[in-house]
C-alpha cells in the first residue's frame, strides 16, 4: 500500500511509497538552556517542513506528472503518512534543482530519483 | 505591543516559537511575502543607543529561482524586509528587525543578503557647508529641528503622524513634550558647515540627554534618558542564562563647564502662518506675508534668506526687493515652488552682522560621588551645535551628572525568551537576584542582541546611582 500522497488543486493524485531506506525528518530539534537558578527552558523551534524522498519503480505517466508539478513549481498538498496520519497534509512545492526523477536503468519507462518538498 | 498571550509564551519554560522572514517584492509597496522557509541561516541582530547602524546577514535558499531578479534587476536592492518572532499558535509576531536590502552575494543555491536599517541609510548625509551652512533659529524648538533634520535634509517621511513610514510619531511626540516641558525647555542652535547628520544627531542626543534608535518597525525612536519606561515582566533568576555586572571609573563625569549662546551677530526673522510662495514664471518669484511684516521685522534689500518649516521652498533664497508684503527674488534664482499660507514658516536672513562670534557666558556644575582624585571634568563649547540659554545648559548639565557622575555600573544579562520582548531605551528590572537593599534592580537598556539561531538575547544596561 502507498503510504504517501501528492495532489494538486485539479485535482490530480499521485500516491507512491519510498524506497525502504527513507526515514521520516525529525520534527523539531530542540534548544536546552538552564537559567542560573536552574530552571530548565525547552525551545522548540518551530519550522517548516522539508523532505527528501528517494523513490524507484515510479511509471512515466506518473514522472511526467510529478516532472510537471516540478517545472511549473506547483502547489500541492503533501500526506506524508496515509498509514497513521490519512488526514495531515502540508501545502508544499517541489523544489529540486535539477529534474528529480530520471530513468530506472535498465527499463525503458520506468523512473527514479529523489523528491526535495518544502513546506511553504 | 505584544498582546498577553505573546508574553505569557515568551515567559513560559517551553517554547514553540519561529522566525518570520517576510521580503517585500515590489520597492515601497509594503506587499511582503512570507520566505521563512527559504531561510537558511540568520546573523544575530544588535542595536544599540548611540545611532550606530543596525545590520543583518541573512542566507536565503534559492534553488527555485525566486531571488534571480537580483541578477538583471536594478531595482533588486533596497527591498524591504521584516525579521520577527512569531508564535504560530496564536499567529501573532513581533517585528524585531525592519531594514532593506544593501547588498547581495548568490551562490549555487543560495542568496546571501546583507540588510541596513532604516538610519544606517542618512547617517552618512552631509548637512550644510562652508560656503552655505545651515543655521537653526533659537524660535524652533529641539524637537522641530530634529524633525527638520530628518525630514528635510536625511529625506525622512515628513507625516505628521502615527502613520510616518520612518518616525516612531508617538515616541516623537512624548520626546517632543519631555524636550520642551518641565518648564525647562531645551534651547539649541546650530551653525552647520558639512557635518553627517549621523554626528548632529549623536551631538543632540548628548546635549539634551536623549536616545534615538531605529526599532523593530523600522522606525526611529524618541526617549529621554531620563524617562523610565519600565519593561512588562520583572527579570528574576529563572529567566537569566547569564549574569554579569561592571563597576568602571571610565565614562564618569564629574565637572562640567557648559558655554552657551554663541554670539552669531543681529538675526533677521520672521515667523507666521500667513507667509506664501509664488512661482511667477516668467516674472520673478516672490515670498509673500499677507501680514505685510517684512520690513517691520528688518528685511532689507539686497538680502540672502533662509526658509524653514516650508513643505516645499526650505532653502537658500537671494531677495532683489523688498516691501512691507513681498521679498522679490532676484530673477536668475527664481525657481519657488507653488505653496499656500497655513503653515509657520520661518524667514531668516542668512549669515549675521557684526557678530563677536564669543559665547555670552559660561554655566558650571559639579558631583562628586567616586574618588575626588580621579573626577573626570568636561568642558562644552561646540560651536556647531550649542546650547542658547543658560537654564537650557543648566538642564543638560544636572541631567548628565544624574546619570553619570558616579562609577558607570552595568549588567550583561543573557535570557532565553523573555528578552525579545526588550529593546533599547527599555529599563529593565533584575528583581530578586540580590538581597535588600538591591533586591529590585533598574537597568537602562543600551545595547542588545537578538540571536535567532540560538533564540537567547543578550542586552547591556546601566544601573544608575540614586543621586540629588
Amino acid at each position: 500500500m502507498a503510504v504517501i500522497k501528492l495532489v494538486d488543486t485539479i485535482p490530480t493524485t499521485i500516491e507512491f511509497s519510498p524506497i525502504p531506506e527513507y526515514t521520516a525528518p525529525e520534527d523539531q530539534k530542540r534548544l536546552l538552556k538552564y537559567a542560573i537558578d536552574g530552571t530548565l527552558h525547552i525551545i522548540k523551534p518551530y519550522k517548516k517542513h522539508l523532505y527528501n524522498i528517494p523513490l524507484n519503480n515510479i511509471s512515466s505517466a506518473d514522472a511526467s506528472q510529478i516532472i510537471t508539478w516540478w517545472e511549473s513549481l506547483t502547489a500541492l498538498s503533501f500526506y506524508p503518512d496515509l498509514t497513521n496520519n490519512p488526514s495531515t497534509y502540508y501545502a508544499v512545492n517541489i523544489t529540486n534543482t535539477e529534474a528529480p526523477l530520471n530513468l530506472m536503468f535498465p527499463f525503458p519507462d520506468i523512473y527514479e530519483g529523489a523528491l526535495q518538498i518544502r513546506e511553504v | 505591543m505584544p498582546s498577553a498571550n505573546f508574553i505569557t509564551r515568551c515567559q513560559n519554560k517551553t517554547a514553540m516559537p519561529s522566525l518570520l522572514f517576510e521580503f517585500e517584492l515590489n520597492i515601497g509597496a509594503k506587499d511582503y511575502a512570507d520566505y521563512s522557509a527559504y531561510v537558511k541561516s540568520i546573523s544575530p541582530i544588535t542595536r544599540t543607543s548611540d545611532l550606530t547602524a543596525g545590520y543583518a546577514d541573512i542566507e536565503i535558499n534559492n534553488s527555485d529561482g525566486d531571488f534571480d531578479d537580483f541578477l538583471d534587476d536594478t531595482m533588486a536592492l533596497d527591498h524591504s524586509v521584516i525579521i520577527s518572532l512569531y508564535f504560530a499558535d496564536i499567529s501573532e509576531s513581533l517585528a524585531i528587525f525592519t531594514g532593506y536590502v544593501e547588498a547581495i552575494e548568490m551562490g549555487l543555491k543560495s542568496v546571501r543578503m546583507r540588510i541596513r536599517d532604516r538610519i544606517s541609510r542618512c547617517l552618512d548625509k552631509t548637512i550644510g557647508s562652508g560656503e552655505a551652512p545651515i543655521c537653526h533659529p533659537p524660535t524652533m524648538t529641539v524637537p522641530t529641528m530634529v524633525w527638520d533634520l530628518l525630514t528635510n535634509y536625511a529625506e525622512f517621511d515628513y507625516a505628521h503622524s502615527t502613520d510616518n513610514n520612518d518616525i516612531d510619531y508617538t515616541s516623537f511626540l512624548a520626546w517632543e513634550a519631555n524636550m520642551n516641558g518641565g518648564g525647562i525647555p531645551y534651547s539649541l542652535r546650530t551653525f552647520l558647515t558639512g557635518q553627517t547628520v549621523g554626528n548632529i544627531l549623536k551631538r543632540i542626543a548628548d546635549l539634551t540627554n536623549s536616545i534615538f534608535w531605529d526599532n523593530g518597525d523600522g522606525k526611529i525612536q524618541f526617549a529621554s534618558a531620563t524617562v523610565y519606561t519600565v519593561g512588562s515582566v520583572p527579570i528574576t533568576k529563572e529567566y537569566v542564562l547569564s549574569r554579569v555586572y561592571n563597576c568602571d571609573l571610565n565614562g564618569m563625569v564629574n565637572d562640567i563647564r557648559c558655554y552657551y549662546n554663541l554670539d552669531m551677530g543681529t538675526d533677521v526673522t520672521l515667523t507666521d502662518t500667513t507667509i506664501s510662495f509664488h512661482n511667477n514664471d516668467p516674472l520673478a518669484d516672490t515670498i509673500e506675508d499677507s501680514n505685510n511684516g517684512f520690513i517691520a521685522a528688518g528685511f532689507t534689500e539686497p538680502m540672502e534668506i533662509q526658509v524653514f518649516n516650508s513643505q516645499l521652498n526650505n532653502a537658500l533664497w537671494y531677495i532683489q526687493t523688498v516691501t512691507a508684503g513681498a521679498l522679490t527674488l532676484r530673477l536668475d534664482q527664481s525657481n519657488l515652488r507653488d505653496e499656500t499660507y497655513g503653515e509657520s514658516i520661518t524667514i531668516e536672513k542668512f549669515g549675521y552682522g557684526e557678530a563677536t562670534n564669543d559665547w555670552e557666558d559660561s554655566v558650571q556644575h559639579s558631583r562628586f560621588y567616586g574618588p575626588s582624585t580621579l573626577a573626570v571634568e568636561i568642558v562644552e563649547e561646540d560651536r556647531s551645535i550649542w546650547h542658547y540659554n543658560a537654564t537650557s545648559a543648566e538642564r543638560f548639565m544636572d541631567e548628565t551628572l544624574d546619570r553619570f557622575a558616579g562609577p558607570i555600573r552595568t549588567f550583561t544579562i543573557t535570557t532565553a525568551m523573555l528578552g525579545f520582548l526588550s529593546d533599547v531605551a527599555n529599563v529593565e528590572t533584575i528583581y530578586n537576584h540580590f538581597t535588600s537593599p538591591n533586591d529590585s534592580i533598574d537597568i537602562h537598556v543600551q545595547e542588545i542582541s537578538y540571536d535567532f539561531e540560538n533564540y537567547e538575547v543578550t542586552f547591556k544596561g546601566q544601573w544608575l546611582w540614586s543621586m540629588a
